[in-house]
Formats: C-alpha cells, sequence, structure tokens
C-alpha cells in the first residue's frame, strides 16, 4: 500500500475539525483527482501528507513511512508542487533545476529539454521576470524531470493557459502510464479529472471523504438538471 | 556533508549579487576604518563597530521579513530533506554568504582586544552568525503561519508569548555569560573556550527547538493551558531577580567596592590618618572638612590604590573638602601623579568634576598639561564623553590643537564620540543642558564667563 491514513483526526488550532477518523487506502501506481467545494479541506489533505499538518489522532503512512518521521528515506520519492510555493525573483530557472538535480537522483536532462521546449520557457531567465503561470510551469519542469515516484500537486492546473493547461494534463496522464508512479492533483477544476483520474477524492461540505470513480463528477456539485453555465 | 556543500553552492548561485554585494560592503567598512584612524587598535574599532552594526541590522530585517527565505517554509518542508538539515544546512548557507561583513567583524575584534586569539574569535562568530539565522528562521516559519492563526483572538497573544520566551532565553544567556566572565577573566583562553562552547551549544539548542517548531504547528499558536503558565512562570523568575538586584542597587553606592577595598587597606587601618580616611571612604564631607580645620596632619603625598588624596577627592566629587584641602597647599594643584602623568585637572576631566576643575583653574594652573600618554586635560574629557568639561575648557580657551602620542586632537575623540555636533555649536548644545553642571555653579556665583575659542 502506498499512502494509509490511519484514524485521521486533525483540527486547525483553534478552528474547525477539518477531518475525524479519516481512514483512507489508497494504492500505488494510480492517478487520483482531490476535488471538494473551497475549504473542505484540498490543500489540507496535500499539507497532510507532507508532514506539515500536526494530526490530533492517528498517523499517515507513505510506503510504511510515518510523514512526521524526522529521517524519511522515501521523501527523495516525492515531489510536491502547490499553488503558492514562492520563489524570489532572483533565482534563475536554471540554478533552481539544477538545484533539485542533487536531491532526486533519477533527474531526467531529457525530460527538463522535453518540457522546457513544451511549456516554451527560457531557463535562462530569473523568476522574478516569469509570470504566476510561467513560474508553476517552471516548478512542473524539475517536478516530472526529477521522476518522482509519488506527485502531490495542489491547484496547479488553475494558473496555467488552457493551451499549457492540455498540454500539461495530456503529458501526466502518458507519464503516469510510462514511470509507472503515483499522483495526487487537487483541483477546482472537474474537466481536470473526469475521464483521466483513475480515482477521485472527494470532500463534501462536511469534510467527509469519499472515494469516487472519475465519471459523473458533475453531480457531487449540481442538481440534477441544474444548467452548469447559469 | 555533500547537502551541506550543495545548498551552499546554490546558496552562493541565487544569491551572488548580494554576496558582491557584502564584498563592498567589508570593503567600506574597511576603508572607513583606515581613513578615519591610524592607529591599528582604533581601525579595528571602527571596523567591529560599523560591522557589529550592518550585521544587527541584517538579523533585525531578517527576523522581520517573511520573505527573507529563499524558499518559503512549504518548498523547503517538500524538498528530500529532514527537518533538523532543513534548518542547519540552510542557517550555515546563509552565514556563509555573510563571510564578508562577520570575518570584517571578528579582525576588527581581535585588532580591538589584543588578548583575544582569532582561532577562537573567528569559530566563535561564525557559530553565533549560524545561530542568529536560526533564531531567524524560527520568526520566519511563526511569521509565515501567522496568516492561519488570525481567526481567533487568542493568538493575538502569540506575539506575547513568543517575545517572553526569547526574553527570558536571553536573560538566562545573559546571566550565564556573565557568571562565565566573572570566573574565566584570569584565564583568557578558557574564557574564549568556554564562550566557544556556548555558542555550539546555543546552536544547538536553538535548532532542535526550530526543528519541533517545524515539526509542530501548534508551537505558532497560543494555548491558555500550556503557553499562560509557562509565560506567567517565566515572567516572575525573569522579574524577581530583577527586583531584587534593582533594590540592592538603589541601596547600593556606586563606590562600595572601592570603599571596600580601602577599608581593607593597611594605611587606612593604621592609627595614622584613619580619622581622615574614614571620612573620606565614608564621604562624610563635615567629618573631613572637620579634620581639616582642626590643623591635624594631611597625608598629602600617601597614595591609595594609586591616588592622592586631592584626586581621591576629585573623583567622589566631595568639592568642598577639595577647596578646602586646595586652599591650604596651593601649589599642589599643579602636580602630577607619579604612575600616569595626570594633573589634577586631568583628575577632574576623567571625572567629570567640573566644580573641582573651577577650582584649580581659578589657581591659574597650566590648563594644557600633558600627562604620560600625551594627553592634555580637554583630550581626557572628550575620551571620556565630558561634555560639560570639553565645553568648560574650550571657554576658558585651552589648546585645542594639542596632539597626543597618537598624533591624535581633542577632536578626533569627539569625531569617535559622536559628539561633533557639541564641538560645531557648542552655544547650542549648552542651552540643551550637556554642560549645566558647570552653568549652574557659573550662574550661582556671577562667574563672567570668558569668549569660547570658536575652532577654524
Amino acid at each position: 500500500m502506498t499512502i494509509l491514513f490511519d484514524n485521521v483526526t486533525y483540527k486547525i488550532p483553534h478552528g474547525e475539525i477539518i477531518y475525524q477518523n479519516l481512514s483512507l487506502e489508497l494504492s500505488e501506481f494510480k492517478y487520483y483527482g482531490v476535488l471538494g467545494k473551497n475549504g473542505a479541506g484540498k490543500s489540507t489533505l496535500i499539507e497532510i501528507m507532507m508532514g506539515m499538518r500536526k494530526l490530533q489522532e492517528g498517523k499517515v503512512t507513505l510506503w510504511g513511512e510515518d510523514v512526521y518521521q524526522s529521517k524519511r528515506a522515501t521523501k527523495n520519492k516525492i515531489f510536491t508542487v502547490t499553488h503558492d510555493m514562492q520563489i524570489p525573483g532572483m533565482i534563475v530557472l536554471k540554478d533552481l533545476l539544477n538545484y533539485y538535480k542533487h536531491f532526486y537522483t533519477g533527474y531526467s536532462e531529457g525530460i527538463e529539454a522535453q518540457l522546457l521546449s513544451m511549456f516554451e520557457i527560457d531557463k535562462n531567465k530569473k523568476f522574478g521576470s516569469f509570470s504566476t503561470g510561467q513560474k508553476i510551469k517552471g516548478l512542473l519542469v524539475a517536478a516530472f524531470a526529477a521522476r518522482a515516484d509519488l506527485y502531490l500537486f495542489d491547484e496547479v492546473t488553475a494558473v496555467l493557459d488552457p493551451k499549457s493547461r492540455h498540454l500539461f494534463l495530456k503529458f501526466l496522464d502518458e507519464y503516469k502510464v510510462y514511470h509507472n508512479c503515483t499522483i495526487f492533483l487537487a483541483t477546482n477544476l472537474i474537466e481536470d479529472l473526469t475521464h483521466t483520474v483513475d480515482k477521485v477524492i472527494y470532500i463534501d461540505d462536511h469534510h467527509k471523504v469519499d472515494l469516487k470513480e472519475s465519471i459523473d463528477l458533475k453531480t457531487l456539485f449540481f442538481e440534477d438538471g441544474e444548467d452548469i453555465a447559469a | 556533508m555533500s547537502t551541506l556543500l550543495h545548498l551552499i553552492k546554490f546558496n552562493f548561485h541565487f544569491y551572488r549579487l548580494r554576496f558582491i554585494l557584502m564584498i563592498i560592503g567589508a570593503l567600506i567598512i574597511v576603508g572607513v576604518s583606515l581613513l578615519l584612524d591610524s592607529d591599528l587598535k582604533e581601525q579595528g574599532d571602527t571596523m567591529f563597530r560599523i560591522s557589529g552594526a550592518v550585521l544587527g541590522v541584517m538579523f533585525a530585517t531578517r527576523i522581520s521579513a517573511k520573505s527573507a527565505l529563499y524558499l518559503d517554509m512549504k518548498h523547503l518542508l517538500a524538498i528530500p530533506l529532514t527537518n533538523l538539515q532543513i534548518v542547519l544546512a540552510q542557517a550555515v548557507a546563509d552565514a556563509v554568504l555573510l563571510i564578508p561583513i562577520w570575518s570584517v567583524f571578528s579582525i576588527g575584534l581581535c585588532l580591538t582586544f589584543s588578548e583575544l586569539n582569532w582561532y577562537f574569535v573567528f569559530p566563535i562568530v561564525f557559530t553565533l552568525v549560524i545561530f542568529a539565522q536560526v533564531f531567524a528562521f524560527q520568526k520566519s516559519i511563526d511569521i509565515l503561519r501567522m496568516q492561519y492563526t488570525r481567526s481567533s483572538w487568542k493568538n493575538s497573544l502569540v506575539f506575547l508569548h513568543k517575545y517572553i520566551n526569547s526574553v527570558f532565553n536571553f536573560y538566562l544567556l545573559g546571566a550565564f555569560l556573565v557568571i562565565l566572565y566573572t570566573q574565566t577573566k584570569s584565564n583568557f583562553i578558557l574564557m574564549q573556550y568556554s564562550f566557544l562552547v556556548i555558542g555550539v551549544s546555543l546552536l544547538i539548542f536553538a535548532s532542535f527547538q526550530t526543528v519541533k517548531l517545524l515539526k509542530d504547528e501548534t508551537l505558532s499558536y497560543f494555548f491558555w493551558k500550556r503557553d499562560l503558565k509557562t509565560s506567567g512562570l517565566k515572567i516572575l523568575f525573569v522579574l524577581l531577580p530583577i527586583a531584587f538586584i534593582g533594590f540592592r542597587y538603589m541601596k547600593a553606592d556606586e563606590n562600595d567596592e572601592l570603599i571596600n577595598k580601602l577599608k581593607e587597606n593597611s594605611i587606612v587601618s593604621g592609627a595614622n590618618y584613619r580619622e581622615f580616611y574614614m571620612a573620606l571612604i565614608e564621604k562624610d564631607e563635615a567629618l573631613a572638612i572637620k579634620y581639616i580645620e582642626s590643623g591635624k596632619d594631611i597625608p598629602w603625598e600617601q597614595e591609595l590604590l594609586g591616588k592622592k588624596p586631592l584626586e581621591y577627592i576629585i573623583q567622589i566629587e566631595k568639592n568642598e573638602t577639595f577647596k578646602k584641602l586646595i586652599a591650604l597647599k596651593p601649589e599642589l594643584a599643579d602636580s602630577k601623579n607619579s604612575n600616569n602623568g595626570n594633573t589634577l585637572l586631568h583628575t577632574a576631566m576623567s571625572s567629570c568634576n567640573i566644580i573641582a576643575a573651577k577650582s584649580l583653574i581659578d589657581l591659574n594652573i597650566n590648563k594644557n598639561a600633558l600627562n604620560n600618554k600625551g594627553d592634555s586635560p580637554i583630550i581626557t574629557a572628550a575620551k571620556n564623553g565630558c561634555n560639560g568639561g570639553v565645553v568648560y575648557l574650550m571657554r576658558h580657551r585651552v589648546d585645542l590643537d594639542i596632539k597626543n602620542k597618537k598624533g591624535k586632537k581633542m577632536s578626533s575623540y569627539l569625531n569617535r564620540s559622536f559628539y561633533l555636533g557639541l564641538f560645531i555649536d557648542q552655544e547650542k548644545k549648552i542651552k540643551r543642558g550637556l554642560a549645566t553642571e558647570f552653568i549652574e555653579e557659573s550662574e550661582k556665583e556671577s562667574l563672567p564667563l570668558e569668549q569660547p575659542h570658536r575652532p577654524e
């Protein structure tokens, strides 16, 4: 089992309970979408998997390792990209990619070149000269070139232009098959997940977590017959 | 180790421009020191003061800026590093970036205090710079997490709680350092070694605290049960000794140490002059004057702890006693101390006793006499930051161009003490009360003042 949520309870200090007695067993080599309304706890779920949040009860393990363990042998098998990661403007993308290369032994310069070309970004430019979408693209280049075994993406598609978003999702689909990795994509866009993901982790208004099929995702948000456009 | 080197290497890559600016800054500090001072010791003094101020400003900026991290906390936690590696390797990498500034600081420290050993000073300063970075990292984590903690009013107490914690820790550290200093001041090697050990221990302590903070987000929140009790106890722990020391200090005389030494002295405890010395030690002016007026013998040349009675009286500011004594033997007004060549006017200036200085000048003494260092009384006043004394002697038109054995005029000491304004516009400063003792005394006795000597 790749990921195990064992009776997890998480409460925001002085805030509401986000997850109570959550137990989930998620398989390796699958593509999971994480879906839910704003404030449902999608980012929190990703941050719990990163070991950033202190649980009140239970534990989360990745390949059998507790995410709160100080020394984690499997940490270099995980790559996380979130929409709110800040990179100082004076850092050149090329330097950041070289920086990551040290930590990921399987880093592929071939994939790096392919993605730079696909996203049409210049690695000799500084992050300060990039738009929000280009910054995310820079991090995505690093992520895929790192050839990790588990990817945690938190709302990275929302800032990509339609073409880049399409290319990213297409690439993700192929990459998953080719590299046998596990992917978590937290998003607010149903179209990102429909017919592409293996399973959807749906978090409802009461923070209840459910595993769903990727079909008919719209029904999770809209009543039967409701006009989405309206 | 490879990760540490990797982080250092990439810190240089990421911040090469900042590093170049650091080098330029360090060169400017060295240049300014060479330009302002001719003596090696004073050059060192300027170097360590300016670089110390720069390091302080950078630390303060780092502590309050959430963007100071080269990657944000989430990013750092996502990188395959252990929490301790994140904290320590990052702090070391940042401290390496500051090499030019803290090196100048260390060099300045070694030049100023020649008894220090560079092979201790450099590691101690480096360790403290890393410690400062770790401490700043703690604050950055808190500041970054504050965005999540604002939902409850209780969290407005987080900063107060953290502040109390920091004050408590620094208080303990300060107390420990004072004890260590007093215990090891006779052995400099041992003292430096102890400071190095403390620096490393501090670093380890702060690093593990930061790791704990990284792991446990609740440490950036305020909880009544957990935090209030500890904060309260810490406040008491800090305040009670301060109150006790303050109370003691209020009662204690500033010359207590000297008095105790004097009381133990064989000359004082001997039968001769005991009454006279005890009157001085107890600062009983009436008794001292009674002794003088009784016509008993005065130990004019007898030195106690390197000071003759007239010097001691000037130092403790018993000016009526001084006037009575100097009136008995006015020829001593120009006498010099055999150890340092100081005249009584030098002593008056080093103690900033302007009333005694006035009594001496009334006796038409040499106002420009030099001591063994070549300092004139006004140089001594400037060196000791006695602004009133400087103004007073300037009004009596002493020679401002005398250079001491270091080739320095009085004005260089005024510059170094940031009293240039006084030198330029002394009248304004007088009005602002910098020489109040002198003015009050002058007004009381309605003495006509000489016109001040205006520098060109």
